[in-house]
């Protein structure tokens, strides 16, 4: 057996062992082994490499261990520069330090209070907490002037407070204060995405999340539970900045939304309700419904009579889930597996969007073995414990919540219409014209900054070249006049689909590239693609450029625009990559079904 | 019989915080190459946990051999 076999065999062992009971050895022995492991390319090639800084006023080498762990079985592998104690300073100050030389695409800066304050100056005053305060501002402005990357900020945790405290106690008040200054200063900011760390300590429990002795030991703030839970947190950053957002929730039925098989036990049989046997499970599907108002889409994927089924959807009185409310259902006697990939092509999803949830252990391994792109969720035997296991569940995660987001999962049941109507009509182009559809488009609009990022990193399918950015690196090339941002909107007589499509081309006198172009699956079908392709074509027409270029970045899910810019006129250079279109002096001709307005607005982003 | 119950724990420990099998007492932050001060943090935790008790700093900066381990969990009431 070769080393690096070896290596990952003891590895697959720690692993398991890190699932079973995590403890601060386990980790840090695992995460020696994937440091040497990520030197060669060998065993890491099919993971997401990142570039990850941390600024820390404490020992955080226990963070990054488990973070390093955690993530290499989410299939990344970030690698880390970091600084601490008061290396943090100097490091984000001096702009020659190895922090930026090391360019990292996120940076974390995890603050305590106590590191940001006087030594030995008593306890912790109003005036003291400003003076902190200003510190975090001078280190946040260094790294915004030096770097374009997401900067990841935590607030500070209300350590050491008096848990019975009858009288307030001045500094929960500080403390409190302090959070809430933080928020107004970072909340809005593109490049900044706070993590609230207080608000996991309090999940967790204040006093568990530090250990007493260690703090003195290693300056180590955090507790072996607790930052496993922080961990966690930060990788539903990371995995939603490289484009693994989690899409869609699909569901068993039969003792996963109900207790009891429904074909045993009929209607009348099944449990749910307001007692003790039934309550769980109307929880569990309270809380399933709060993650598709979070933009998640919901689907069934179940081994039953849809005759038995439909019924309880429509009129079981302790439901809490209604029919409208599934983007997709697949009910009947065939496997499991086979029913989710037809659920991926009716929603337009890849199968790596899918989390399953199903009681059956072995639906699950069944699942695993067959489509191992699926997230299958270790499901607890206890009902009670369903919904606590959703919540912790951090993959449907995006970065910043969107309009769109807000809206999509009713989006699908409008879809359901949009199809109705298809069939109805006689041609695609009276279907088209029935739609009455109407986009904006918009040029370097500031608005726009935090949907253009987030379709970039969302979108598989459409993407031409699936160039993944942060909203810092989106408002950056906005403010480049060698950009130009083109976000498209789009509406129809059933709604409104936001903004659906994205093209960024870079400007030159007489070439234009079109580095990103981009379009939501959700409108495929309607020649939206065409439409905001055109307004490029015309822009550069109109500017005095020769030459319009487009590229084809192929990955393993975007095959269905292999052939997007041989359909719109471009000649390939090297076979199927680059293409190019002469421009000639007539411009193209918009389809006559889309009426089409455009805004400008020179982006101004402050910074 | 204690003493062979109390060597087998810290065999435990030892296994798990650095994947030692054969524990002496001679064993000591000197010839172990994991056992630098994260490996430590580590050793301390999987003490504390292994026997339920719980190590102050001026007791953990002196457990670096087994031998110096062994004679502090006594003082520490462990049998």
């Amino acid at each position: 057996m070769a080393p690096a076999d070896l290596d990952t065999q003891t590895l697959k062992g720690l692993l398991a062992e890190v699932k079973q009971q995590p403890s601060y050895s386990t980790y840090l022995k695992a995460s020696r082994i994937i440091e040497q492991l990520s030197v060669s390319e060998d065993g890491t090639a099919s993971l997401r490499r990142i570039r990850v800084a941390v600024l820390s006023s404490s020992t955080i080498d226990p963070l990054v261990a488990a973070i390093q762990v955690d993530g290499y079985a989410l299939g990344l592998l970030p690698s880390f520069h970091i600084a601490a104690y008061g290396r943090m300073f100097e490091e984000a100050l001096n702009p020659s330090s190895g922090l930026y030389a090391f360019q990292p695409q996120v940076v974390l800066v995890i603050l305590d209070l106590e590191a940001l304050i006087p030594k030995d100056d008593g306890v912790l005053t109003p005036h003291q907490a400003e003076a902190a305060l200003e510190r975090v501002h001078q280190v946040l402005q260094a790294l915004k002037q030096q770097t374009s990357s997401l900067i990841v900020l935590s607030n500070f945790i209300a350590h050491d407070l008096f848990p019975f405290a009858l009288v307030p106690d001045p500094m929960a008040v500080a403390y409190q204060q302090l959070n809430t200054t933080l928020r107004a200063a970072y909340g809005q900011d593109p490049q900044v995405l706070l993590l609230d760390l207080d608000g996991l300590a309090a999940y967790h429990g204040r006093a568990r999340s530090i250990d007493p002795s260690l703090r003195y030991l290693g300056g180590m703030n955090m507790s072996e539970s607790f930052l496993q839970l922080v961990s966690r947190k930060f990788l539903a950053i990371l995995n939603a900045l490289v484009g693994r957002a989690r899409k869609c929730l699909v569901l068993d039925l039969d003792n996963t939304l109900w207790g009891g098989i429904l074909g045993e036990v009929g209607p009348d049989g099944i449990h749910l309700g307001q007692d003790a046997l039934g309550k769980p499970y109307v929880d569990f599907q309270r809380t399933i419904l709060r993650l598709r108002e979070r933009g998640v889409l919901l689907a069934i994927n179940s081994k039953n009579n849809p005759d038995e089924v439909l019924p309880i959807l429509r009129e079981h009185p302790h439901m809490i889930l209604r029919e409208h409310q599934f983007a997709g259902m697949q009910i009947d006697w065939s496997p499991k597996p086979e029913k989710m990939e037809r659920l991926a092509t009716e929603l337009n999803l890849g199968l790596d969007s899918l989390v399953f949830m199903d009681d059956d252990p072995a639906e699950r391994l069944q699942m695993r073995l067959t489509l191992p792109e699926v997230l299958c969720v270790e499901m607890p035997s206890n009902p009670a414990l369903f919904s606590p296991t959703l919540l912790e569940l951090p993959v449907f995660e995006t970065v910043a919540m969107t309009e769109e987001d807000w809206n999509r999962a009713s989006f699908y049941a409008v879809e359901r219409q949009r199809e109705a109507l298809r069939q109805r009509a006689q041609s695609l182009e009276e279907f088209l014209t029935s739609l009455q559809l109407a986009v904006t488009i918009r040029l370097n609009h500031e608005e726009d900054i935090a949907r253009a990022a987030q379709l970039t990193q969302k979108t598989n399918q459409f993407n031409l070249t699936t160039r993944r950015y942060a909203s810092s690196e989106i408002a950056g090339m906005m403010r480049d006049p060698t950009y130009r941002l083109y976000t498209l909107r789009l509406r129809d007589i059933f709604g409104d689909s936001g903004l659906t499509a994205l093209a960024i081309v870079n400007v030159e006198a007489e070439e234009w590239h079109i580095d990103t172009f981009l379009m939501s699956c959700r409108i495929i079908g309607r020649g939206i693609e065409t439409v905001l392709l055109n307004e490029v074509i015309a822009d550069a027409t109109r500017s005095g450029a020769k030459r319009l270029w487009g590229e084809y970045r192929p990955t393993p899910k975007n095959g269905l625009v292999k052939d997007f810019y041989a359909k719109a006129g471009f000649m390939t250079t090297d076979g199927g990559h680059q293409w190019c279109r002469e421009l000639e002096p007539e411009l193209p001709s918009q389809p006559p079904w889309v009426t089409i307005e455009r805004e400008s607005q020179p982006a101004v982003v402050a910074g | 019989m204690t003493t062979n119950h109390l060597d087998q724990r810290l065999q435990a420990v030892f296994a798990k915080a650095f994947s030692i099998r054969e524990i002496t007492d001679a064993v000591s932050i000197d010839s172990v190459p994991q056992w630098d001060s994260l490996g430590h943090i580590g050793l301390i935790l999987a003490l504390e946990a292994e026997f339920q008790i719980s190590i102050a700093p001026a007791q953990a900066i002196e457990m670096i051999s087994v031998r110096a381990i062994r004679e502090i969990l006594t003082e520490l009431g462990v049998q």
